[in-house]
């Protein structure tokens, strides 16, 4: 029994037949293709599926695709301009700041959404705010260190 | 884990005993309970949803009664697998006279695994006492009945 | 996991939603922030054939004053009670409360309705609504009725809430004159569940009495628990640091917290303990002047 969403991914907009019980993480990697949002716990602790739902982090395996009808996603695939890294991007890049990368989605979305709020944020602050997506690579101190200089404007 | 207590019934051991070995008022007192089923003599199969708030399970399993000293002591073996996890233990019971009802101390080890259990970690044990206390409270109201009338 | 099937409904007003629950009661489930409800569809603990989303409905969200007392519409997102300058100004506590829910990001989609009516008994708004004296507006087929939330916590997981019925509205009490809160909390990393959680307000008198003393605990029972012997050694007396020590051990006296994976019986209310005196000390520290 399929329900009709619309819905806004990284500025384009898609319309799709979906089962209720669709997690939108398998809706973006599945439907659209855009498999950068990773499936890490399913049950909203690692951070790995984050994404942007209306300009706000969410967990996209807590949310269902019907949930989404009418709203605007933006996901990892959508923080670049073309080749463009955003200045965060480039800063986890100098400064080592992922390994495997199967969290970084999650690292990347958290950490936009805490520039955006907070452009001067202490180290504290942003250990607060990245205490939700878990890396079992770096040991978080590059990824840290990536926010810091990305914050400061010098990579 | 250990579920114990303490339940009081006003009505003497006799009648508690008849109550808790009549296999169709426990059926009716086991929360969920859908079918309790003697296959043999002491030895049930039984047909669960159980379940606290928005977690329930469908179980299937058996029930064994292991001793039985008629109106002081009773006690019994548990084995149930469902979708979400398993349930085993083993539960007894010990009756004795007080003013004029009885009291019934019971002692219930049970083992709890599967999703519900790594999940639930933290509501197993109150969640459970809550089902057994919802169980005596049945108890209570078919011995209060048996006793009235 | 996946979810099991299920069918979902997304009504456009509260009638539609109460309707829908009444049709279906007790195969269907609300759905709010999902926060809390789609991890346990995840794992299958919970498959509710079907689901009504409150998402749609508009006029659910909302943070206003009136006569003292401060109404949160329901749907409003945990994230929106933490950054409110009408409750930063008027109720501290809920805010305090808010920062120890999860991470940010689950408190963008959880909602204050749905920490409610999920009842997890470690969780923090229950806690706190039960130290404020708070109500909610459940809202049925036979009309609204206010539930006091002392009257609302039955126990894990559950409330007082009829299948068709749907949280509309809470209530709080505007903070008080000379009145200071705090909530603190233990658990093993930020944003984990707590282990225990302490909501407390006090008040002071003009002559420097302590009033009006408010002590719940998350983590220590099936429901919040209100430590009424701890706040009752409060009442009337002036501060010191030996009463705030015989207020936590009342307080601990009173919790009967279980055993589990996450911490013993025994520490946890060693904890109570700990933690009372400190939401004391910190809610006394509040105290402005009137």
């Amino acid at each position: 029994m399929g329900h009709e969403i619309t819905l806004e991914v990284n500025g384009v907009a898609y319309t799709r037949t979906v089962e209720p019980r669709k997690l939108l993480t398998d809706f973006l990697r599945e439907d659209l293709e855009l498999v950068g949002t990773h499936v890490g716990c399913e049950h909203g602790v690692c951070g790995a599926c984050t994404v942007l739902l209306d300009g706000r982090s969410a967990r996209s395996c807590l949310t269902f695709a019907v949930q989404a009808d009418g709203t605007k996603i933006v996901t990892i695939e959508g923080l670049a301009q073309g080749r463009e890294l955003t200045r965060l991007q480039q800063a986890f890049w100098e400064n080592h700041g992922l390994q495997c990368g199967f969290c970084t989605p999650g690292m990347l979305i958290t950490a936009t959404e805490l520039l955006a709020t907070d452009p001067a944020p202490t180290e504290e602050r942003i250990r607060e705010a990245l205490a939700g997506v878990l890396c079992r690579c770096t040991g978080y101190q590059q990824i840290i260190d990536a926010v810091k200089a990305a914050a400061a404007g010098s990579p | 884990m250990l579920i114990a207590g303490e339940a009081r019934f006003d009505a003497e051991p006799e009648r508690v005993w008849a109550v808790l070995l009549d296999p169709s008022i426990i059926a009716q007192c086991i929360p969920g309970c859908q079918e309790l089923k003697e296959t043999e003599p002491d030895r049930f199969v039984a047909r669960l949803k159980v379940g606290v708030g928005p977690v329930s399970g469908q179980y299937e399993g058996t029930l064994r009664i292991t001793e039985k000293q008629p109106t002081t002591r009773y006690a019994m073996a548990f084995d149930g697998q469902g979708g979400v996890g398993f349930v085993r233990g083993t539960g007894s019971a010990q009756l004795r006279a007080e003013g004029g009802g009885t009291v019934l101390d019971y002692r219930c080890e049970v083992e709890v695994g599967g999703a519900l259990a790594s999940v639930g970690q933290r509501m197993i044990e109150g969640a459970s006492r809550f089902l057994v206390n919802q169980m005596f409270d049945k108890l209570r109201a078919f011995v209060a009945r048996g006793s009235a009338s | 996991m996946k979810p099991a099937p299920f069918e979902y409904y997304r009504p456009r007003t509260r009638s539609e939603a109460i309707e829908l629950l009444e049709r279906h009661a007790g195969e269907a489930k609300v759905l709010a922030g999902g926060q809390s409800l789609v991890p346990l569809m995840n794992f299958r603990l919970a498959r509710p054939g079907r689901l009504v989303d409150l998402g749609s409905i508009g006029d659910l969200a909302y943070i206003r004053e009136q006569d003292d007392v401060i109404r949160i519409g329901a749907m409003t997102r945990q994230a929106e009670v933490e950054d409110s300058p009408l409750l930063a100004a008027r109720c501290p506590l809920l805010v305090e409360a808010s920062r120890w829910i999860g991470h940010r990001t689950i408190r963008n989609r959880g909602t204050i309705a749905g920490s409610l009516a999920h009842a997890d008994p470690s969780a923090e708004y229950p806690a706190a609504l039960v130290a404020l004296d708070g109500a909610v507006v459940a809202s049925g087929p036979a009309g609204e009725r206010i539930v006091p939330v002392r009257e609302l916590f039955i126990s894990y997981c559950m409330t007082s809430l009829e299948p068709m019925e749907l949280i509309t509205e809470i209530r709080v009490p505007a903070v008080p004159a000379r009145t200071g809160t705090a909530f603190v909390e233990l658990s093993r990393r930020h944003g984990d569940f707590a282990i225990i959680g302490v909501a407390a307000s006090v008040g002071m008198d003009d002559e420097g009495r302590l009033r009006d003393a408010r002590i719940a605990l998350a983590g220590v029972g099936p429901t919040p628990i209100r430590c009424s012997a701890a706040e009752r050694a409060l009442e009337g007396q002036h501060p010191g640091e030996k009463l705030l020590a015989a207020a936590a051990a009342a307080a601990a006296a009173a919790a009967d917290p279980g055993d589990d994976l996450h911490a013993s019986a025994d520490y946890r209310r060693a904890m109570v303990e700990v933690f009372v005196g400190r939401a004391l000390a910190s809610a006394l520290s509040r105290i402005g002047g009137s």
